[in-house]
Order: structure tokens, then sequence, then C-alpha cells
């Protein structure tokens, strides 16, 4: 029992460095979709065919690559045509690029969900497409889409482990490291699952709380 | 000041309206009245833009309504409009329901802003709500609050789509005296579809009877109600006035 604690002790701080670089990648990751999905969003539903039909595609395209495809193209194609990049570069587009599909469709439903009676309001009193989609639409679809958004949050969160395989040294892959040159499997790796509970518990706290205080429409 | 002329309006092959001409003078009151599915709405819609048309013209003083145009913006603050469902904004008070246009679009300055929203609240009844959000208040509130937003824009006009008709009966009477109160107090040129008969005949200057497409029949309000000459304004008349 003893021994387990000092293995435990002598294991943490390599873990923690690498849950600081899960983090990193996540918040890194979910900036990036968020914004480009936002931009994927407000070009699908613009109602001008020349932007929506090519966004479309590209996010069918995106959707339909697997992560780990994604995130080898990026570290090792790209800098065969000249674009190189750290694996923390590649892995955080990688997942951001991907990410971006699944977060831009739920932002497009939630502009969707927006009663279009609300659309004839805005434009009844004058106000012009930028306006009322900062105004009006925006604010009312953020509060449908905060629930999908954050589950979202909490899959990414767990998809950051598969920039291991390009050797971003996160928690999954310290893990890895530190069961293969310990063979103490059991222990490092119920750390590893306790560390991204740690994170994802919360997570999905912070969001219920959100839903029910705030997602409502008053 | 609103003028149509001849205009035609269809929904791909379905041609809703077939050539109308109409015309609401200032500070007049006109009612339109026709069955369900016969284009009122469709009409007033084409006012303000929110739909193209295909032929004819409809005008509001001098200025041609053309929804694929820029300045179909301007148009929308010189003719304000008050929907059966209210549509008002669920996230914002009423206070901020009625200063949202004249702060974003009209770019007025705030504080005087508020001033002149809430004294447009106190004038349809509800100083005791500003603060309260749509989703509290009733629905002869919340088309109040949808009138004072009208208002709020100083518009020219303001175009009613059967604004009591999704109210239950008892709040039917707060909003036509509001309504009322502005005909009758502020000389406002109002367009409104209706199903409200007595509101028609109290109110109006003159009623127009939309049918097919066509105003079948116009005239002055009482002229018009009491003694209908069509045979279609007669029988939609007392359809309406004595519901089966
Ligand atoms: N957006 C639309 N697309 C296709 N048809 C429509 C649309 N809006 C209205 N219509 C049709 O136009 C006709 C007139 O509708 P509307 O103006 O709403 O009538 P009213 O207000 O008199 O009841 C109806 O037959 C309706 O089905
Ligand atoms: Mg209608």
């Amino acid at each position: 029992m003893d021994s387990l604690v000092s293995r435990a002790e002598s294991y943490w701080p390599i873990l923690v460095s690498g849950l600081w670089l899960t983090i990193a990648v996540t918040v890194a990751a979910l900036v990036l979709s968020t914004v480009l999905g936002l931009v994927w969003a407000m070009l699908r539903t613009s109602g001008v065919p020349a932007l929506a039909r090519p966004t479309r595609v590209i996010v069918e395209f995106l959707r339909g690559i697997p992560i780990l495809v994604v995130l080898f193209y990026i570290y090792f194609v790209m800098p065969e045509i000249g674009i190189d990049l750290t694996a923390f570069q590649a892995g955080v587009i990688g997942l951001g690029l991907t990410y971006s599909c699944y977060i831009g469709e739920t932002f497009r439903a939630g502009i969707e969900a927006v009663d279009p009676g609300q659309i004839e309001a805005a434009k009844s009193i004058g106000m012009r497409r930028g306006l009322t989609m900062r105004r009006v639409i925006l604010p009312q679809a953020f509060r449908i889409v905060l629930p999908p958004y954050g589950n979202n949050l909490v899959m990414l969160l767990k998809d950051s482990s598969q920039v291991s395989v390009i050797s971003v040294a996160e928690l999954t892959m310290q893990g890895k490291m530190l069961a293969s040159s310990t063979f103490d499997n059991i222990t490092v790796f119920t750390m590893v699952a306790l560390l991204y509970l740690c994170l994802t518990i919360p997570l999905n706290l912070c969001m219920s709380y959100l839903e029910a205080n705030f997602g409502r429409a008053r | 000041m609103i003028r149509f002329e001849q205009m035609r309006k269809s929904f791909g092959t379905h041609a809703v309206l077939r050539g109308i001409d109409a015309e609401v003078n200032r500070g007049e009151v006109v009612c339109l009245i026709g069955p369900s599915g016969s284009g009122k709405s469709t009409m007033l819609r084409c006012i303000n833009g929110l739909e193209p048309y295909q032929g004819g013209r409809v005008m509001i003083g001098d200025t041609l309504v053309d929804a694929s145009r820029p300045t179909i913006h301007d148009i929308r603050t010189r003719v304000s409009m008050v929907f059966q469902r209210f549509n008002l904004f669920p996230n914002r008070t009423a206070l901020e329901n009625v200063m949202e246009g004249p702060i974003y679009v009209l770019k007025e300055k705030p504080a005087d802003v508020r001033e002149r929203a809430s004294a447009l609240l106190r004038r349809v009844g509800l100083e005791e709500k500003m603060q309260a959000y749509p989703a509290s208040l009733s629905g002869g509130q919340q088309q109040r609050v949808a009138i004072a937003r009208a208002l709020a824009m100083r518009p020219e006009a303001i175009l009613f789509d059967e604004p009591t008709s999704a109210l239950d009966p008892e709040m039917v009477g707060e909003v036509l005296s509001v309504m009322q109160g502005l005909a009758e107090e502020e000389d406002m040129t109002m367009l409104v579809v209706t199903h409200e008969i007595q509101f028609a005949r109290e109110v109006a200057s003159r009623v127009l009877f939309l049918d097919d497409g066509l105003i079948a029949e116009e005239g002055p309000a009482r002229e018009l109600l009491q003694h209908p000459k069509n045979e279609r304004t007669q029988d939609f008349l007392r359809r309406v006035t004595h519901p089966v």
C-alpha cells in the first residue's frame, strides 16, 4: 500500500505536466473550432448559395475523415509542401478543424431554430442583416446552442488524447510512456483516467448548471 | 401615403394578389378584411418589403418599395408593423424591446430613448411592466409592448396584421382601445387587417374587402359594413358577425 502511494507520487509530476498540455491543446482547439464553426454557420445560413454550397462541401468533407487521419495529414503531409508545424500546432489545427464542423453544425441548427417571427420583427424595425444577427439571432441561438456546445467541449477534451499519435506529450502520451517504462499499467492508467474525470465531471456539472439557469428562455 | 397600383404577387405559380389598387391617405385608418388565405398578410408584407412582388407598384409617399434594394431598410423605419403573434424579443425586457430600434437602427442617444420608451409604455398602460420579460406578460400586454415598439420608430404609418387574433377574448379590448387612441388622438396612419367588425365600424374611415386576389369592394366603413353591395362581401360579413 505504502509503495502504491509512493509510486503514484513519483508519477504525479509527469502526468500533471501531461494534463496541462491536454488543457492547452483543448483550449486552443476549442477557440479555433468555435471561431471557424461560427464562420461555417454564418456562411451556411447566409442565404447566398455561392457561400453556402462550398461551405457545406468543406464541412461534409472534413466530417467524413477520421480525426487520426486528419492529424497524420497535417503533421506529415504539410511539411512536404513546405509548411512546417510543431506537433502541438498540428494537433490543435487537426482537432480544431474537425471540431469546427461539429460545432458549426450545432451553431447552424441553433440559428435556424430561432423563430422566423423574430427575424421579421427585426426587419420591421429596419435592422439590416448584420445587426439582426448580432442583436436578435445570435443571443437567442446562444441559449439554444449552449447544451450541445458543452457536449462538444467534453468530447473535444477526450478526443485531445488522439494527438498523442503525433507525439504531443499530453496526458495520454505521458501515461503510455510511463507505463511502458515502469510496467505499472494499472496504477498509471487508473491515474490517467482519474485525471480526465477531474476535468470532465466538473465541466459536465458546470454545463448542467448553465443549462438550468441560463439556457432557458426567460 | 401608401399606394398600390396594379400590384401583383405570386408564390411560384400561385397568384395571390392579382392587380391590387388601393390607397391609404395620411392620418387615415383603413381596415382590410377578407377571408382567410385571401392574401391580406401578403399585402401588408409587400408594403414594408418583407415580401417582394412581381408586378405593378407599391409606393410609400414618393418612394417605390423594392425589397431587393438596400434602401428597403430605410423604408421599414418609416412604416412599422405589428404582428399577430407579437414577435417580441424574448431575451429583452419590455423597455429594452421598445428601445432596441431607436438605439441600434436610428442611432439615438440611449438616455433620450429610455425616456421616450418609458413614456410610450406608459401610454399603452404598462408603466408597471417596463422591466418584465415578454414570457411573464399576458398576450394583451405583449401586444401593447409591440405597439409601443412600433411607435418608438416614429413611423409615418403602422401596419397591423390581425393584432388581436392570437388573444384571449378578454384581452382584445385593451389592445383595440390603444389602437383607437392612436387613431383619434394622434392621427396615426394605420392599415389594419382585422376581423373585429365593430372596431372597423367605429375607428376606420374606410374598409377594403380583399377577395380572390383583388379588392372586391371598398368604401366608407359604416356604409360598406352595413350595406355591402358585393355578394361576396355580404357573405363574408355574415360569416364573421354570426359565426356558425
Ligand atoms: N411564404 C409563402 N409561400 C407560399 N405561399 C404562401 C406564402 N405565404 C402565403 N402564401 C399563400 O398565399 C395565400 C395568402 O396568404 P396570406 O397572405 O397569409 O392570407 P391571409 O393573411 O389573408 O390569411 C395563401 O394561399 C397562402 O397559402
Ligand atoms: Mg394573415
